[in-house]
This record gives C-alpha cells, sequence and structure tokens, in this order.
C-alpha cells in the first residue's frame, strides 16, 4: 500500500519535472532542430528544473531530520535559523567579495552556507541541550533570524549597488543561478548529505522512544545526533548558499509526508520525502516561471503562498 | 617464534565458570550522580528470578541509579558488572544485549503502531531488518503480553496501561537477563498497578529474568518483590520487606 503511493508520488515528479523542464512557460521540444529555444533549454531550463529537484529534496529531508531530532513539528532549517545564518555568510561573502575579489567563487559560496548552517544547528543543539527542544528553540530560531537580519542590514549598508542587488536577488530565492561545474557539485553534495543520512536513519528512528532508550538499545545519541546536524549542516546550507534562503518546504514536507505515510521505517521516509519535497519545489518553479503577472514571481512568493496556510492547519490541529 | 605465550592456556581467561548462584548485576562500592553524589557506597547483588523494588523519596536518586546500571549516566565511582561483566569495559551493542531499559516517558506520536514499539527491542540484533529469528522474538513477546489485539493502534490510541503493556514487551523482544523499568506503574490506576506488577512477577519467574522496577507505589508491589531497594539520605538499604516512611 505504502510502496503504491510512493510510486504515484513518483510518477507525480516525474511529469512535474517533465513539465518543468520543457513546458513552462512554452512548450520547447527537445527534438526540434538546433536553435536558440533548443539552446535555452539546455543551458537555462533543464539545469533550473535540476536544481529545483535537489533544492526541494535536501531541504524537506533536512527538515525532516530537525523535525525528529528535536521531535517538534514546526521544526525546519528556516524557522531554526539555520537558513539565515547560512544567508548571513553567503551575504559576507558577495558583499565582500568587493574587498576580496578571489572569494566570488561557486565553492566559496557553498562552503560559505555550509559554515552558516552548521554554526547556528550547533547553537541550537546548545540551547535545546540545555532548555529542551519545545517552543524555546523555535524562539531562538526567531531571534537568530532577527540577529542575522540586523547584520545584514549593516552589510548592506557597506556594500556597493551592484553586490547588493546580487545579494537581493539572492535571497528572495531562485533555482536558475545554478549551471554547469556549479551544478555538478550541488548535487553531489546533496546526494552524499542524503545518502549520509540514510546510513543512520535506523539510530535515528531508535530514537523515537526517547534518547534514554535509545542509549539502551545500542544507539550511541551524541554521534548519531552530531553525524545528523553536519548532514542537515550540508542539505540545508549548500541548498541555501545555491538557491537562496527558501522557506516552508522543509517545515510542510516532513508533516504532509508523515501524514500521508504513517511508519516509523525512516528509511523509506527519507524517500518520501526527497521525493515529495522535490515536487513542492517543481511546483514552485512552475508557478514562478509561469509568468501569470507576465513576470517570473520569485519562488520563496509561490513556497509560502502553499506552505504558509499548510503551516496554519498544522498549528489549528495541534491545538485540538 | 611466537613469543613467550604460545601455550594455549594464556588464552583460556575468557571461560568462566559459571554457576547459578552468580549474581546477574553486582554493584561494587558504587557512587551516583550528575554532577555532584547523591547516593555513594552502594553495594548490592540481583539473582536471577529477583523482582527487586527500587523506593525512596522524590530527588532520592531512583532514576540515577537506574541510569547508571544501564550505562546512560556514567557513574562518579565504583563499578556495575553485568553478568560478571563491566559495564564500562563492554560495548554499547554488547550492553544493549544484556540490559533493558524503559524510561517513564509516554510516547503518543500518531504514527508509530503498537507493533513497532515491540520491535524496536529487536533493534540491537537486527536493526530495521526483520530476520526469522527477529520475528519470532517479536511474537512472542506480543502473546505473552495479550497484545495481539491492539497490536495495529497507534500510540495516540492506546491508553496507559495498554502503552506500558507494549512497553514491557519491548523489553522482553530484547531478550535480556536483566530489565530496568523507571516506575511504569506513574500513570496507571490501581487495578492496572496490581495487573502490572503480577505481571511483571510471572515474568520474572518464567522467563528467568531480573527485573528492576521503581517506584513510589509500595502498596500495590506488596507480595510481589523479592527485595526492597531503599534509598533513604544518600544511602541504599537494602530490605526484606517493605520500607515505612518516617514523616
Amino acid at each position: 500500500m505504502q510502496v503504491y503511493r510512493l510510486s504515484i508520488a513518483f510518477f507525480g515528479l516525474i511529469t512535474l519535472l517533465t513539465i518543468s523542464a520543457f513546458a513552462i512557460p512554452e512548450w520547447i521540444s527537445p527534438f526540434q532542430p538546433d536553435g536558440i529555444k533548443v539552446d535555452l533549454l539546455w543551458n537555462y531550463r533543464l539545469p533550473k528544473t535540476i536544481t529545483a529537484l535537489f533544492a526541494g529534496a535536501s531541504l524537506s529531508v533536512s527538515g525532516f531530520i530537525l523535525q525528529q531530532l528535536y521531535k517538534n513539528n514546526l521544526a525546519g532549517p528556516y524557522i531554526l535559523g539555520v537558513s539565515s545564518g547560512a544567508s548571513l555568510a553567503v551575504g559576507m561573502l558577495i558583499i565582500g567579495s568587493h574587498y576580496f575579489p578571489f572569494l566570488n567563487h561557486g565553492f566559496g559560496i557553498s562552503l560559505a552556507g555550509f559554515i552558516g548552517a552548521t554554526a547556528i544547528l550547533l547553537l541550537v543543539m546548545l540551547v535545546s541541550s540545555r532548555f529542551g527542544s519545545g517552543a524555546i528553540i523555535l524562539l531562538f530560531g526567531v531571534i537568530i533570524g532577527q540577529i542575522t537580519s540586523a547584520l545584514q542590514g549593516l552589510l548592506n549598508y557597506m556594500a556597493v549597488p551592484g553586490d547588493l542587488k546580487n545579494f537581493t536577488l539572492w535571497s528572495m530565492g531562485s533555482f536558475s543561478q545554478v549551471i554547469e561545474f556549479d551544478l555538478l557539485f550541488f548535487g553531489v553534495s546533496s546526494l552524499l548529505g542524503i545518502i549520509w543520512a540514510w546510513l543512520i536513519m535506523p539510530q535515528l528512528s531508535a530514537m523515537l522512544l526517547g534518547d534514554e532508550v535509545a542509549h539502551s538499545l545500542g544507539v550511541n545519541t551524541k554521534s548519531i545526533s552530531l553525524q545528523l546536524l553536519i548532514c542537515t549542516g550540508i542539505l540545508s546550507g549548500i541548498a541555501t548558499a545555491y538557491c537562496g534562503p527558501i522557506a516552508f518546504i522543509g517545515m510542510a514536507i516532513p508533516n504532509v509526508s508523515r501524514m500521508l505515510f504513517k511508519t516509523v521505517n525512516f528509511r523509506f521516509m527519507l524517500l518520501v520525502n526527497g521525493v515529495l519535497g522535490a515536487a513542492m519545489a517543481l511546483i514552485s518553479d512552475i508557478i514562478s516561471s509561469s509568468e501569470i503577472f507576465g513576470f517570473n514571481i520569485p519562488v520563496n512568493v509561490c513556497t509560502a503562498l502553499i506552505g504558509g496556510p499548510f503551516i496554519i492547519y498544522i498549528l489549528l490541529k495541534r491545538k485540538q | 617464534m611466537y613469543g613467550a605465550n604460545w601455550w594455549p592456556i594464556h588464552y583460556l581467561h575468557f571461560i568462566k565458570k559459571k554457576t547459578v548462584m552468580d549474581p546477574i548485576l553486582k554493584l561494587v562500592n558504587l557512587s551516583i550522580g550528575q554532577e555532584s553524589v547523591i547516593v555513594d557506597s552502594i553495594h548490592a547483588q540481583a539473582f536471577k528470578n529477583d523482582l527487586i523494588v527500587l523506593t525512596g523519596e522524590n530527588g532520592s536518586g531512583k532514576s540515577t541509579l537506574l541510569k547508571t546500571i544501564a550505562g546512560i549516566i556514567k557513574s562518579i565511582s565504583g563499578e556495575v558488572f553485568i553478568s560478571g561483566d563491566s559495564i564500562s569495559l563492554l560495548p554499547q551493542k554488547k550492553l544493549a544485549q544484556k540490559l533493558a531499559f524503559a524510561s517513564t516517558q509516554r510516547i503518543r506520536e500518531d504514527y508509530i503502531k503498537i507493533e513497532d514499539v515491540v520491535r524496536f527491542g529487536q533493534f540491537p540484533y537486527a536493526q530495521l531488518d526483520d530476520t526469522e529469528e527477529s520475528s519470532r522474538e517479536i511474537e512472542q513477546a506480543i502473546a505473552l503480553m495479550g497484545i495481539d489485539k491492539i497490536r495495529h493502534k497507534y500510540l495516540n490510541q492506546v491508553s496507559d496501561g495498554e502503552w506500558q503493556k507494549a512497553n514491557i514487551a519491548r523489553v522482553l523482544a530484547q531478550k535480556t537477563d536483566l530489565i530496568l523499568m523507571d516506575e511504569p506503574t506513574a500513570f496507571l490506576d490501581y487495578p492496572s498497578r496490581m495487573r502490572l506488577y503480577r505481571d511483571l512477577k510471572e515474568i520474572c519467574l518464567t522467563q528467568n529474568k531480573t527485573i528492576i522496577v521503581s517506584t513510589h507505589d509500595i502498596d500495590s508491589v506488596k507480595g510481589y518483590a523479592s527485595f526492597y531497594w531503599h534509598i533513604d539520605q544518600g544511602k541504599l538499604n537494602i530490605l526484606q520487606d517493605s520500607p515505612t516512611w518516617v514523616i
């Protein structure tokens, strides 16, 4: 039954992939003779689609890991301030590259994203180990967001106009900035992060019974938590570095998967999250580039419009 | 050629004579506590078929003692031996096959089934993939606790009593000689408590287990306990009869 549902989701994903790559905003056949349109398809649309696929999967997988680790269904890379941390680090890099030009490099940006994300994750781990993982870590994330945006303001003040515009566009979220080597690097690191998470999923599932019981079942909870945090740092940090801080996918999709597939087989859940996360990113991308209003809507606007009402629904349901 | 210790007798030190009267659990001069010492110079032993009831006031160190025995908290000094092996030298996975721990925490997630909880008991042996042997152990534990009818219920739909049964089935599926339970009756009503202790005693005798249970509930455990370990003013006293409270 569950495998059946997952395969439906998978076919949905393939359909979305096709629409996103070939049909939006207008149909381009990959088989027509060479021309500017086919060029557009291979050099712009396909990289964009693949980026959306990896970004969606990475963000929802890291959201799933964070929610299970902190046993808090509202956790996610965006709300815990992980994306803000990555954002600040990338902002420093983009704006600092005016003074130190060698910094402006795809690899440097992703490294900055990873470092920023992991730093915030370590802070969150510290806070949760002292004060528990209920509302406090969510509040902590909001405050981290405020602090980083204040620091960002300071950076913006120092920036030159061109860099400022680059950074602002980046922070609206976009899947279309990643091409060639960057795309390869992004894809490989996302896959590695997901594979690493896949290997330690059974241990994470044992932590459902509480950390102490998991310890007595032979799980080294400290090591597993740390490994999961690094995984999350890689996945959400690099996705944020390349596509901008994208909200709601990381929080909404794990909840959707948990509602659709009630299972403690976390390896299966990882797959589900990957597929559904990629699907949501592709839907956002399709809406974003379908030119409803005559121009491309930023991706973050779409994810917020889809994910926002859903989060409110979760909150209301939790209240009951 | 092979050094001085070539004769097989040098490698036979791992063979130990085991008799019925060897203790399953032995605490030697143990001091426990998280940051400062709560209870010190604990000397105690537990044998096969014992149901030991751990009592003491709130904050006296009952949970800390159980978690120290389970290896979750490190002892401040002294040693814990399980079937003759010091737990500080045992790898965590080996320890998980000798000792099971159930915490007070009640889990209410709406996507975990009773059956899944029991299945986690086989985690130290076969992580997520069910082998033939592990599914047999799981079925056995479910049958023993009589939770076959509710095995497909989700944890948000079961009562506290049913949850505790699942919890006990889980520790049974872990196939350990020693079982530690931290206040299993905390949320149960009086008849369910009586039933739980009766079940635990039966498990002790029929399955050849040693069970240590911490509780405040001396009334319903009466008649089932082999010994009482009573923590009072930083010392562990071993009593034959139920402790009386001095107010």
